[in-house]
């Protein structure tokens, strides 16, 4: 009888989710059996083993379909961001270890919130139903809350986990308030079934469903750092431990627009026409106040956080178009954007002259970086050039076809307040460039450079993949193109 | 034609081999090596164009695929070349000037500490600028097109020391943001209304769509906005300003990519996309006037800068607008074949100033003066006696510029005048006329200045005044040798039918267009032809004359900067247009980023953070009474205020 029930539920198609929740049980006894004060390589390890696991349990086990009675869906889309998410998940553990010694946290709970967040992310990119995404959002964040206030002796982290956590929760009430008017206008919280309602209703809905829809997208929005529901993101990314700040500016945004994208494609399809508008004003507002508010920052950090702002207002573009064209220019950026920024993250890690002190990721610490680092300040260089989106790299694609999608789709107004915004971005991101190329060395500035062989490895592989898909964008344009197709 | 690639393969291989194995070798070494790599691009486009010309001249055109690139959701788009014959004279001009200015260069840099970082960048740009002029699409001409200007702005800032230079650099970036802009916004319209971004496709596409809707509004934007990204990046009204800042990096990159080829991109993306042109005739105007513009405007600025290479760099921007010109009023072959002469001249003249400017370098050391300007003109003069080689060099090119009969500027813009005329747009005659004067004249004042007349630099530093290198001489000599004959090629039609063989090399590739619109060009009667040709003649005798009278008749002497009022004033200060600049575009530009910075970040990071920050010590060590009223509820009041608004603005619509 149990075991029927376990087949009906097809309990099998969450494999890889049920192995990373395997790998945290297994992570949590390798650090009780690791002898107290030890570091925390072991765990280390041990995540990251099960997590190329995960990878391969995803890729080459075929078991697509809905599970758990048409709360989750399996498929492409699915098995993109599965694999994208860990990932990503496995560069920021991979070089962890030596910054988490440096920064004094040495606990190997970083490694199960991080663990736990991945589970959490997973679960939103597969949902298909409100309350599912709900548990994902919440088991992603509670992780992240703790993440960011890992750095236990700093203010500047408690103070960010505090108010992240605060917000957070204030957003999630308003996210069940709109779980709860949709259920009162539908009569259940299955996005299929919302589908079918609006299909129904077509734009005349009664107002408890457009609240509730709006409820919803403002929790998206919120999770996404969109303006103006961003106030919290600059202060978690600068409290947080670094390589989180990395880890946050790419992953849970990636699993936060999975979810977004399923659930408004698919569920909220139907009345398109009724988001988009918003989607439009707020796209616009995130590009130009992001990039504003990078323009004037003298802290690498701090301008990597706000730029992530502008970032998320282009793939707000993308999703706008509502199409597979749109939608695969939008998978391509979040993967492409992964990688340069977690990149970018740790060239800025690595000159951190001082984690505790607010001006450690200080501009002029990489004055004439290219004549005493010439390799970090390449690679570096290779990062801002993506962000601001020149060619040959994958910037430049990722940005080319999500505005040529805008224009396609008849957003040319968007597109071109896109173009523009980005043409700003160049100031700030090329800033670096010219510091680190252009600028005498200045012995007063120049800090230790924490440039361990984990880190060099994991920059490398950020700063091949940037220009690989930048040379031959053809075949991660094919892989998201096949995913989105399978909201349609 | 496969081998085609391996042309930007050899920059490829001295950026990876300097690059990365060069602190193994001298300076030296890597001068030698990254001028070989250019040198066998040299040959391996001779080969291709010597295997065009050898093919039946209607199909002179070949498509080369090397693999497919992006192949997803309705773009479908191949790595691969595009040769035809404005390929080749594009790929002959960027890898010919290349091979000199590398050689240069090793004299020229020779100390250095940086020496092998310069030929890095150089071979760089050298390979960029090749995809820019060889791809077979929109995109990979992009690519080449953002990878110029990257190169470009590092050679800028090379001597990173200065300040200035670094700015200048920057400058130079930023502006040309403004034209990339019309290019990616070109190209979405491109391919949201065509479906496809290959070069012919896109010609053959456009021609069936809006051939018989000539003027369509949708073309005449696409048109336009190409045109943008052409004033960006050959410095064209009202992009130009970027070009003469730009001369502050050393002198063989200002020869090399801010004359004779990267500025000329633009002007290759007009000529490359005639038929597009040809569909918007509003467009061409707007060129021919942009052109015929910047033409005489840079030229006036150019009568009074006492900086030897801001004359050269406004001389440039004018040239430039000829060639802009050109195009604009459908005589694209005749802007190419300025583009490979002035390639030729400039160069020369660059070289040149460079070869003077070292000269004075060296008298100035030789009497430890280290205030004197060593590129002022002010300082210069009587140079003839000292370094001959450079001089006649020198004077060879002004002869070209000024349009001297029988050299080769002579035949180019002439053939650009004749045929604005013959077009019928006296404005753009008028203004090329003009300008015609006004090079030759402020040409002469320059030679008459630098060569002629009394030294003028410190007392006893005209014993350090010697003859540059001879890898410095060499490259002006060859470059004079092609200033003076690299003309023939394309003789006036008035002499006969088939010896303007630049021309009829040239046609098939503008032939598509003028089909499409049935263009036809106005023939002159012999009588006319020869008219306007005495006509350019006088044009530069007269400016030639009135520079003789004024600076060798006269002997008149250029004031310093503090004593010049009135019209002279407004031209040394380029008609305050930096100023301008400042006033309307970047005064404001700043002020609405204080303002952002004031709402966003003064008042709620700064503020609040920094309040917080003193706050949170006290929440965390005291009470949990202070959240209500803290920070966070003012965050959390901005979110409501967020979804109130938004809720509003679902209820309305």
């Amino acid at each position: 009888m149990f075991e029927q029930l376990i087949s009906d539920m097809h309990v099998s198609r969450m494999l890889p989710e049920i192995l990373v929740l395997v790998v945290a049980l297994a992570a949590i006894l390798v650090d009780i059996v690791t002898p107290a004060g030890r570091s925390t390589r072991p765990v280390q390890i041990t995540s990251i083993v099960g997590l190329l696991v995960v990878i391969a349990s995803t890729l080459f086990v075929h078991n697509n379909g809905p599970a758990f009675g048409g709360m989750v869906e399996i498929d492409s889309f699915t098995i993109f961001f599965r694999v994208v998410l860990t990932m990503l998940t496995i560069i920021i553990m991979a070089v962890s270890e030596n910054y988490i010694q440096l920064v004094k946290i040495r606990i190997a709970e970083y490694y199960l919130m991080l663990l736990f967040a991945l589970f959490g992310m997973m679960l939103m990119t597969m949902a298909n139903d409100l309350l599912i995404v709900f548990l994902g959002i919440e088991t992603m964040s509670v992780s992240l809350y703790a993440l960011v206030g890992m750095s236990r002796h700093r203010e500047s982290s408690n103070e960010g986990a505090l108010k992240y956590f605060l917000l957070g929760s204030f957003t999630t009430a308003f996210f069940v308030y709109g779980i709860a008017l949709l259920y009162g206008a539908v009569g259940s919280t299955n996005i299929l079934d919302i589908t079918v309602y609006f299909q129904r209703t077509g734009m005349n809905l009664p107002i408890i469903a457009w609240a509730g829809t709006l409820l919803v997208l403002v929790a998206f929005a919120f999770k996404t750092a969109l303006v103006p529901f961003h106030w919290w993101s600059p202060d978690a990314y600068e409290g947080a431990p670094t390589t989180i700040t990395a880890f946050m500016s790419t992953a849970p945004k990636a699993a936060a627009f999975a979810a977004f994208l399923r659930i408004f494609y698919v569920g909220f399809g139907e009345v398109s026409d009724g988001w988009t508008t918003a989607l439009w004003w707020i796209a616009v507002l995130t590009m130009t106040v992001g990039n504003l508010m990078a323009l004037r920052q003298d802290s690498i950090k701090r301008m990597l956080a706000f730029s992530s702002i502008t970032h998320a207002g282009y793939l707000v573009v993308a999703m706008l178009t509502y199409d597979v064209i749109g939608g695969a220019a939008m998978l391509f950026y979040l993967v492409i954007y992964g990688f340069m920024n977690i990149g970018a993250f740790l060239v800025a890690i690595a000159l951190n002259r001082n984690e505790d002190d607010d001006r450690g990721y200080d501009i002029n610490d990489y004055k004439g970086l290219a004549f005493r680092k010439p390799l970090i300040a390449f690679l570096m260089m290779i990062f801002m050039l993506a962000l601001a989106g020149i060619p040959p790299t994958a910037g430049f694609f990722g940005k080319y076809y999500i505005f040529s999608a805008a224009v396609k789709s008849g957003f040319i107004g968007l597109a071109v307040i896109g173009v523009l915004n980005s043409a700003v971005s160049v100031y700030y991101y090329l800033r670096v460039v010219v510091t680190m190329y252009l600028k005498e060395r200045d012995e007063k500035t120049e800090g230790r450079i924490f440039w361990k062989p984990d880190m060099a490895f994991a920059v490398i592989v950020c700063a091949v993949l940037v220009m690989y898909f930048g040379i031959a964008p053809d075949q991660l344009l094919k892989v998201a193109t096949a995913s989105i197709g399978a909201l349609w | 034609m496969d081998y085609a690639i391996l042309m930007i393969l050899f920059p490829l291989l001295g950026v990876v081999l300097n690059g990365f194995f060069g602190n193994r070798w001298s300076g030296k070494a890597a001068g030698i090596l990254a001028s070989t790599m250019i040198g066998a691009s040299f040959v391996v486009a001779v080969m291709i164009t010597m295997q065009l010309i050898g093919m039946d001249p209607h199909h002179r055109m070949e498509e080369i695929k090397y693999f497919t690139w992006i192949k997803v959701g309705g773009l479908n788009l191949d790595f691969g070349f595009l040769i035809d014959p404005l390929t080749t004279v594009m790929i002959l001009v960027v890898t010919g000037i290349s091979t000199l200015i590398h050689i240069y260069s090793i004299g020229y840099m020779h100390g250095d500490s940086r020496m092998r970082l310069f030929f890095v960048y150089l071979n760089l740009f050298v390979f960029f600028m090749l995809v820019l002029v060889l791809g077979n699409s929109y995109p990979i001409m992009f690519i080449g097109w953002e990878g110029v200007g990257l190169a470009s702005y590092l050679l800028i800032g090379f001597w990173w020391e200065d300040q200035s230079k670094a700015e200048a650099g920057m400058k130079a970036f930023v502006v040309n943001r403004i034209g990339d802009f019309g290019m990616l916004v070109a190209m979405f319209l491109l391919f949201s209304h065509l479906g496809t971004l290959t070069f012919t496709e896109v010609f053959d596409a456009a021609a069936i769509k809006w051939g018989h809707h000539i003027g369509n509004a949708t073309i005449t934007a696409i048109t336009l906005m190409l045109l943008l990204g052409a004033t960006g990046k050959s410095a064209q009204l009202p992009l130009y300003v970027w070009l003469p800042d730009a001369m502050a990096g050393p002198t063989p990159v200002s020869a090399l990519i801010h004359a004779a080829t990267m500025v000329t991109a633009g002007v290759y993306m007009i000529a490359r996309s005639n038929l597009l042109y040809m569909l918007a005739p509003t467009s061409m105007t707007v060129v021919a006037l942009v052109g015929g513009l910047t033409a005489f405007f840079a030229a006036t600025i150019g009568l009074k800068q006492m900086d030897i290479k801001k004359v050269l760099a406004y001389s440039t921007v004018s040239q430039l607008g000829y060639m802009v010109m050109a195009c604009g009023i459908g005589a694209f072959g005749a802007g190419v074949f300025h583009l490979m002469t002035h390639a030729f001249f400039k160069a020369l003249l660059f070289l040149g100033s460079g070869a003077v400017i070292h000269t004075m370098h060296g008298a100035l050391h030789h009497v430890h003066d280290h205030h004197t300007d060593p590129q002022d003109i002010r300082n210069m003069g009587g140079l003839r006696k000292y370094i001959p080689v450079t001089f006649s060099t020198f004077f060879i090119a002004t002869l070209a510029i000024a349009g001297i009969p029988g050299l080769s500027g002579f035949f180019s813009k002439d053939e650009i005048l004749a045929q604005s005329f013959a077009s019928g747009n006296m404005l753009a005659y008028g203004l090329g006329l003009a300008a015609a004067v006004i090079t030759a004249f402020y040409m002469f004042r320059l030679v008459f200045l630098t060569f002629y007349g009394e030294y003028k630099g410190p007392e006893g530093s005209a014993e350090g005044l010697h003859e540059s290198p001879k890898s410095m001489t060499v490259p002006l000599i060859i470059l004079a040798f092609l200033a003076i004959v690299g003309g023939y090629v394309g003789l006036p039609i008035v002499l006969g039918e088939n010896v303007n063989l630049f021309h009829n090399y040239m046609h098939p590739v503008f032939a598509h267009g003028q089909e499409v619109v049935h263009h036809h060009a106005n023939h002159l009667s012999h009588a006319t032809e020869w008219l306007l040709i005495g006509i350019s003649v006088a044009a530069a005798l007269v400016g030639i004359f009135l520079a003789w009278t004024i600076y060798r008749k006269q002997g008149k002497v250029a004031l310093p900067d503090a004593a010049q009022a009135g019209i002279d004033k407004v031209l040394l200060n380029k008609y305050y247009v930096d100023e301008l600049y400042n006033f309307i575009v970047i005064k404001p530009l700043i002020g609405i980023c204080n303002f952002a910075w004031k709402i966003f970040d003064a008042g709620f990071i700064d503020g609040i953070l920094v309040l917080g920050s003193a706050k949170s010590v006290r929440w965390i060590g005291g009470g949990v009474r202070r959240l209500q009223t803290g920070v966070v509820g003012n965050y959390a009041f901005m979110l409501a205020v967020g979804i109130l608004v938004l809720l509003i603005a679902f209820l309305v619509n």
